[in-house]
């Protein structure tokens, strides 16, 4: 069995009278220590997968397994137990809380986990030794991510979700993202899972997923993942 | 935006933020409803209370004359410019028995069928019209005499001592209806002369039932109250001038009336007070003589013994002066006496040396005689010697010349000698030896030559012998020449003893000589001496006989003088029995006089001096509404002000809010170049419609309910027939229009600022506030040592100023407004614990009947008997009416005189209430209690001044201010009350203090008590307390409002600004959740920095509601009760418990809200 295995998961909005089936029936697994990547266009259903995932949201069918644990039966409190012992959460808008310095938005990553890591060294871990003490206003969008990456490691998750880390991001910065985040799994054997709408992005990646039209159209293994800098787009 | 678009655009944001739409006007309906409310509940009292007043045409003044009015006095007030209406009125207090035995004391008034002012409303039957019918009010819990029904009859009597028939034309009376007057709103009735001095209902007859000749009662009505409403200044004022008119009619016909009276007593009063100066100068000036006498007897002792005094001292100085001479001339004799042993043995001495002297001189002369032989026999020696020496020397010559003769002569024989030689030789021999020369001559012839040769063997042989004969001479000589230096020196050894002897004699002569010159000097100076001291002796002899014979007449002079001082102390003795004797008769005429002044004083006191003008004001229910009126004014300027303040202030936050979320949409609609107007028309609208649909449903409700709720609590203690609640168009429109005005300010300036900015910065969403570094973090220290949850609070508290100071301030106006609340009930409170257990130390107060005789005995004689009753103090206390200022406005009040002042204060605990300090009856004053000091702006050793129920006003300096909650006191020592009233304050009761309260029986001595026909009854202060809280529970009502609206209040603040705070952090708290908060962290992750501002704004709050609760109680204080002027300290416990109640109860409905909050939508919507 697979680390992470969905199966038939179907996410429905119910908008008045209209049905809405965001995630119609995705079954996919990834393996422990994956670097994965979801790539797909956009309303095909990646964040709410990446959401129901995460355990941020429930789903209406289907079972989702992490780490031979069904979480998809959670109930709230579980779920909030899982999101705050196994996951790391990364987003496009980065969701930093203003009103903390970097660390202290890391600092309070940490202090509600069981085994946090080291903050400082969290820290210094992404570039930002010597900015910690900044507010988000005063942080640059990648060096902002970074702190985001930051806090959802210090949790030291089981795993990595980002959607669409590098959407606001230019270029390189975003390169730069992707290189800490590909290090992260790399190097701590983390299991990360990018959503992009980047297709060049799938050569990195152990493991690329596609969807379409809320459903996995598409997904293969990467026997030679290239390392971010030799990538182009 | 067309029209359509824009209402459509209206209605849909309408719909989507209706919680927001009814926040705003909920808050605006309570902050409008609450004022125009509590404003409106002022007049809508004294419009009911008018309303009333005008439809029972209540009289503008009342006016009694202690004298009556003659007709000719009525006839002048009626013609007073401004006077509709004067109505005479008899009354008459009686006591009332009903058939079950029931006495009640009533105030009879007459009643005419043409009455028009007063106008009794009758509840059932008719008004009385036969001399023997009477209506009695009824209705209402107030009053005591409503259970008796129509038809019941009533048995009338007075006090011993006067005659029912003389003023009343029945004894019994039936009962035709029942009635309510405007003049007894309240629960007061009045004080009276009778009974226990309380009127316990008011009744009508007819004016027929009346006998007294004069009418005591006008009823005056002006012509300018029908247009004036009762309680306003323009109908105080308008009663001013015609008030000072009546008062000095009122004078001016009392005066008159009295005048003769006056003159007559005061003619009376100042005979009988020259009559007693006179018997007392009389008395003055017997006492003065006889002072006089005894004075100069005590002179004449005190001269006498001085005299002795100073001759026995004299005698005393001449006896020791003749001792001292005595003693002098003694010793003096000693003296001379030695001196004479001494004179006697230098003389004998002296007569021994002369004696010796003389045989010295006898010797001396028998020497001289001696001397004188032996001089005579030396110089014959000396002759005889001389005579040989001058034999000698010339037979030495004669040898020599011989030898030279010899010489001469030549050895050999030669020539022979020349003649001339022979001459020469024999001249020469001749010279010596003139016979030898003529032996030679004759012998020896010169021519021989052998004669030389003979010659010179001659010469030789010759010369042989003269030598012999001369050797012999010689040593003849020699030795009688020796013989003679021996004689000589003999009698120069003579010479010189004799002239030693004679020097000796000399001397001693002299000194002899010298001591007969010291011996007779000596001797003279004896005989000096002796002849003085024979001389002192005659003196001192002569003195000894003075001095006995000074002191006998010394003595025989005191005797004289004392005789004349025992004459005149016998004279002095007879006048002081005489004196006595007068002055036991003077005194009793100077007491009696005295007496007589006094009764005339008293008169004259008493002597009434002017009509008692009294307005609407002087009848208590008529004030005491008026003051209620006016305190719910006072609290309506403040309270509602303030709820006012928090809704404007809420509905501006939240309108702001409400702009700032909506800003893409204004950028959108501004990009596509709508006019400001056009845009910011739609909040306009918004916050119209939801301020004034708030409004009205405030006012509408508000303007009812408020005075409906806070009369209805009134109608307990007041009989006003109906109340009624209109609405105030001014106030009305004051408090819309403050309510439009705030929130359309507020909604305008929110979106003119967000319209300021350009289309695209407002088509962004506006970024969140960035963080920032607060003061705290830079004391390092404390920073450090908060957690981190604790630091996120602290800055989160900053972040948003304005929310930070909403809620503060709501929060502290909450918690103020229930401290006011529970505050007010902690001064009330104080009222009864304070005047009960401090102040009144006893434990319960008796009344007897002073009608009756003997009461005052028996009441000592029972009270004594009772074995609970620790001690009791007789008490004289009556119903005073203290008069303000020159006004015709009076307090009721109670004076109360004990029997004597020393064991007052076991019963009473006067003092000052600020300093604690003392205070003492027999300060010479009255002792007023602190409130009526207060209203009467009172400080010790001004001057009161009080009416008693028989109309007798006086006046008193006042000698202190005392600690008092519970209606007003007098106090004042018998002495003083003697002082000012000229009578003797008669008891009509005691207080009386328990052994212990807690066992004690109140029913069982009650009965004992009323057993007695003298003791009208009893009451404990135990029971009083509890009746008085009963009665002021009503303000509990008051206190259930506030804390009713300062709840309100908490809660619509928090859960407004709590509510924003959410909204506005919405992606925070998403973000958090997604972290993995639990539920009850994220709720404290969003509560902590209420808790914090809840806090702050909590102590904030308690020292805003010491403030408020201060006003407050200085405006709702009514005259007779002084409320306590501190709040208990549970109080502020209550206060913040309460305050931290409602934040935890909004707390709880946000937690609920926290809890549905999804992550994913909200994350998503700032995108
Ligand atoms: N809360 C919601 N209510 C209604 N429909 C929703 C909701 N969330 C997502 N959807 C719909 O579900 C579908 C999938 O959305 P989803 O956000 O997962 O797409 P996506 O692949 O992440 O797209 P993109 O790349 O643009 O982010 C879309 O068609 C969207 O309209
Ligand atoms: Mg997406």
């Amino acid at each position: 069995m697979s680390y992470i295995e969905l199966q038939d998961v179907v996410k429905r909005y119910k908008m008045g009278e209209v049905t809405i089936q965001a995630v119609n029936g995705v079954s996919f697994s990834i393996e422990k220590g994956e670097f994965a990547v979801v790539v797909g266009a956009s309303g095909a259903g990646k964040t709410t997968v990446l959401n129901l995932l995460g355990g941020m949201d429930k789903l209406d069918e289907g079972t989702i397994r992490v780490d031979s644990e069904t979480i998809s039966r959670y109930s709230d409190k579980m779920l909030t137990e899982y999101r705050r012992y196994d996951i790391g959460f990364v987003f496009q808008f980065y969701n930093l809380v203003q009103n903390l310095t970097a660390r202290e938005n890391v600092e309070l990553a940490a202090q509600i986990s069981r085994q946090a890591l080291d903050i400082d060294e969290v820290i210094a871990q992404v570039g930002l030794a010597d900015r910690k003490g900044n507010f988000p206003a005063q942080l640059s969008g990648g060096e902002q991510q970074r702190v985001a990456i930051a806090r959802a490691l210090a949790k030291r998750p089981k795993l990595l979700l980002c959607d669409e880390p590098t959407g606001a991001l230019d270029d390189t910065t975003g390169k730069a993202i992707l290189k800490l985040l590909q290090d992260t799994s790399r190097l701590h054997g983390m299991t990360v899972i990018v959503i992009t709408h980047n297709s060049a992005l799938t050569a990195m990646a152990d493991r690329v997923i596609r969807m379409k039209n809320g459903q996995v159209q598409e997904q293969h293994v990467n026997a030679q993942p290239l390392p971010v800098e030799r990538i182009e787009w | 935006m067309s029209r359509r678009a824009f209402w459509k655009d209206f209605w849909r944001t309408l719909r989507k933020s209706a919680t927001r739409f009814l926040s705003i006007m909920a808050i605006t309906a309570l902050g409008v409803g609450f004022y125009a409310g509590i404003t409106a509940t002022e007049p809508d009292m004294i419009l009911s209370a008018d309303r009333y007043y005008q439809a029972q045409n209540l009289a503008d003044f009342s006016i009694l004359s202690p004298l009556g009015f003659r007709p000719e006095d009525i006839g002048q007030i009626r013609q007073l410019p401004g006077i509709q209406a004067a109505e005479p009125r008899y009354f008459k207090d009686v006591f009332l028995t009903d058939p079950a035995g029931q006495r009640l004391t009533v105030r009879l008034t007459s009643h005419a069928a043409g009455d028009r002012l007063n106008r009794p409303l009758l509840l059932d039957g008719r008004l009385p019209e036969a001399a023997d019918e009477i209506v009695l009010e009824g209705g209402g819990e107030l009053n005591m005499a409503a259970e008796l029904p129509i038809g019941s009859s009533l048995t009338a009597s007075v006090p011993n001592g006067e005659q029912l028939a003389d003023s009343l034309a029945s004894q019994t009376f039936t009962i035709v209806g029942h009635i309510q007057s405007p003049q007894y709103i309240s629960m007061e009735r009045g004080q009276t002369n009778i009974g226990d001095g309380t009127i316990d209902a008011f009744g009508l007859v007819s004016t027929s039932t009346f006998l007294a000749e004069r009418v005591m009662l006008v009823q005056v009505r002006t012509e300018d109250s029908m247009a004036l409403t009762a309680y306003t200044e323009a109908y105080d004022q308008h009663l001013d001038t015609l008030e000072h008119d009546l008062l000095a009619m009122g004078q001016a016909a009392v005066g008159a009336e009295t005048a003769e009276l006056r003159a007559k007593l005061q003619e009376n009063k100042d005979k009988l007070l020259s009559e007693k100066r006179q018997a007392e100068q009389k008395l003055v000036a017997a006492g003065l003589a006889l002072r006089d006498a005894e004075l100069k007897i005590e002179d004449g002792e005190r001269e006498l013994a001085e005299q002795e005094a100073r001759f026995r001292a004299e005698l005393l100085d001449g006896k020791t002066e003749l001792e001292d001479g005595r003693k002098a001339y003694y010793d003096g004799m000693l003296d001379y006496l030695a001196g004479y042993d001494s004179w006697l043995a230098g003389y004998l001495t002296w007569q021994n040396s002369r004696e010796k002297l003389q045989q010295a001189q006898a010797e001396l002369a028998l020497g001289k005689l001696k001397l004188e032989q032996g001089e005579k026999d030396l110089a014959s020696g000396k002759q005889q010697l001389d005579a040989a020496n001058e034999q000698l020397a010339m037979l030495s010559q004669t040898v020599t010349a011989l030898k030279q003769i010899r010489a001469g002569i030549p050895d050999s024989p030669g020539p022979g000698l020349s003649e001339a030689d022979f001459a020469r030789l024999l001249a020469t021999v001749r010279e010596f030896s003139p016979e030898l020369a003529d032996y030679i001559e004759t012998y020896y012839d010169p021519n021989d030559p052998d004669m030389l040769e003979q010659l010179r063997a001659f010469l030789d042989t010759s010369l042989a012998q003269l030598e012999r004969t001369y050797q012999e001479g010689l040593a003849e000589y020699q030795a009688g020449l020796s013989e003679y230096e021996a004689g000589k020196k003999e009698l120069a050894r003579q010479q010189a003893a004799y002239t030693a002897g004679l020097a000796e004699v000399r001397a001693g002569q002299a000194s002899l000589d010298k001591g007969k010159i010291q011996i007779d000097s000596g001797k003279a100076e004896l005989d000096l001496a002796r002849r003085r001291l024979d001389q002192a002796k005659v003196k001192l002899d002569a003195g000894e006989l003075d001095m006995i014979r000074g002191e006998l007449e010394l003595d025989e002079e005191l005797a004289r003088g004392r005789a004349e001082l025992e004459a005149a102390r016998q004279e002095l003795a007879e006048g002081r029995s005489e004196y006595e004797a007068g002055k036991e008769t003077a005194l009793a005429e100077i007491a009696k006089a005295e007496a007589e002044i006094r009764e005339a004083q008293r008169q004259l006191v008493e002597i009434p001096q002017e009509w008692f003008v009294s307005t609407r004001e002087a009848n208590p229910g008529y004030s005491g509404f008026g003051d209620d009126a006016a305190r719910i004014g006072a609290v309506a300027r403040i309270f509602p002000v303030f709820f006012f303040l928090v809704a404007a202030l809420v509905c501006l936050t939240t309108m702001t809010r409400m702009v700032e979320e909506e800003r893409t949409q204004i950028g959108t609609l501004k990009a596509l170049g709508y006019s400001t107007f056009a845009i910011s028309a739609k909040y306009l609208a918004y916050a119209l419609l939801a301020s004034s649909s708030g409004a009205v449903l405030g006012l509408l409700t508000g303007f009812w309910i408020f005075p409906a709720t806070i009369m209805n609590a009134y109608a307990i203690m007041y009989a006003i027939p109906e109340f009624i609640t209109p609405p105030h168009l001014a106030t009305g429109l004051l408090a819309t229009g403050l309510a439009l005005a705030t929130t359309l300010l507020a909604a305008l300036s929110a979106s003119l600022s967000a319209l300021k900015a350009v289309p695209a910065v407002l088509m962004q969403p506006k970024a969140p506030r960035p963080g920032k570094r607060i003061i705290l973090e830079r004391i390092a220290p404390l920073w450090k040592r908060l957690s981190f949850s604790q630091k996120l609070a602290a800055r989160n508290v900053f972040r948003y100023k304005q929310r930070l100071l909403m809620t503060v301030i709501g929060i502290a106006g909450c918690t103020a407004l229930l401290l006011t609340g529970f505050g007010l009930k902690d001064s009330i409170n104080a009222i009864v614990g304070k005047q009960f257990d401090e102040i009144f130390l006893y434990d319960g107060l008796v009344m007897i009947d002073t009608e009756k005789n003997g009461a005052e005995a028996e009441l000592d004689s029972v009270l004594s008997g009772e074995e609970d009753l620790e001690s009791y103090l007789k008490t004289r206390s009556e119903s005073v009416a203290v008069v303000v200022g020159h006004s015709s406005q009076t307090h009721a009040a109670t004076l109360l005189v004990p029997s004597q002042s020393e064991s007052f204060e076991r019963y009473f605990d006067l003092h000052e209430r600020v300093s604690r300090q003392k205070l003492s009856l027999n300060s010479g004053g009255v002792i007023v209690s602190e409130k009526l000091a207060d209203l009467l702006a009172l400080d010790a050793g001004d001057t009161i001044t009080f009416r008693d129920t028989e109309n007798r006003t006086y006046s008193a300096p006042v000698s202190g201010i005392t600690e008092n909650y519970l209606t007003h006191y007098l106090f004042m020592s018998p002495q003083t009350f003697d002082q000012i009233t000229f009578r003797t304050p008669a008891s009509n009761g005691a207080v009386f203090t328990l052994k212990d309260p807690d066992a004690f029986d109140a029913s069982a001595f009650q009965e004992r008590l009323l057993a007695h026909d003298t003791i009208l009854g009893s009451m404990l202060t135990l029971s009083l307390a509890k009746e008085f809280a009963k009665t002021i529970g009503s303000l509990d009502l008051v206190v259930l409002v506030l804390i009713a609206a300062a709840g309100a209040l908490a809660f619509v603040v928090l859960y407004n600004l709590i509510s924003i705070n959410i909204t506005e952090r919405i992606r925070e708290i998403a973000t958090i959740k997604v972290l993995g908060f639990r539920d009850r962290e994220v709720s404290l992750y969003v509560f902590r920095e209420n808790i914090v501002l809840t806090l702050f704004g909590t102590l904030a709050g308690l020292l805003l509601g010491v403030t408020l609760h201060r006003f407050v109680m200085d405006t709702m204080e009514i005259d007779a009760i002084m409320f306590g002027k501190t709040i208990h300290w549970t109080s502020f416990l209550f206060s913040l418990l309460l305050t931290a109640l409602f934040s935890v109860l909004v707390n709880a409905v946000m937690h609920g809200r926290l809890r549905k909050i999804k992550m994913v939508e909200s994350l998503k919507s700032a995108e």
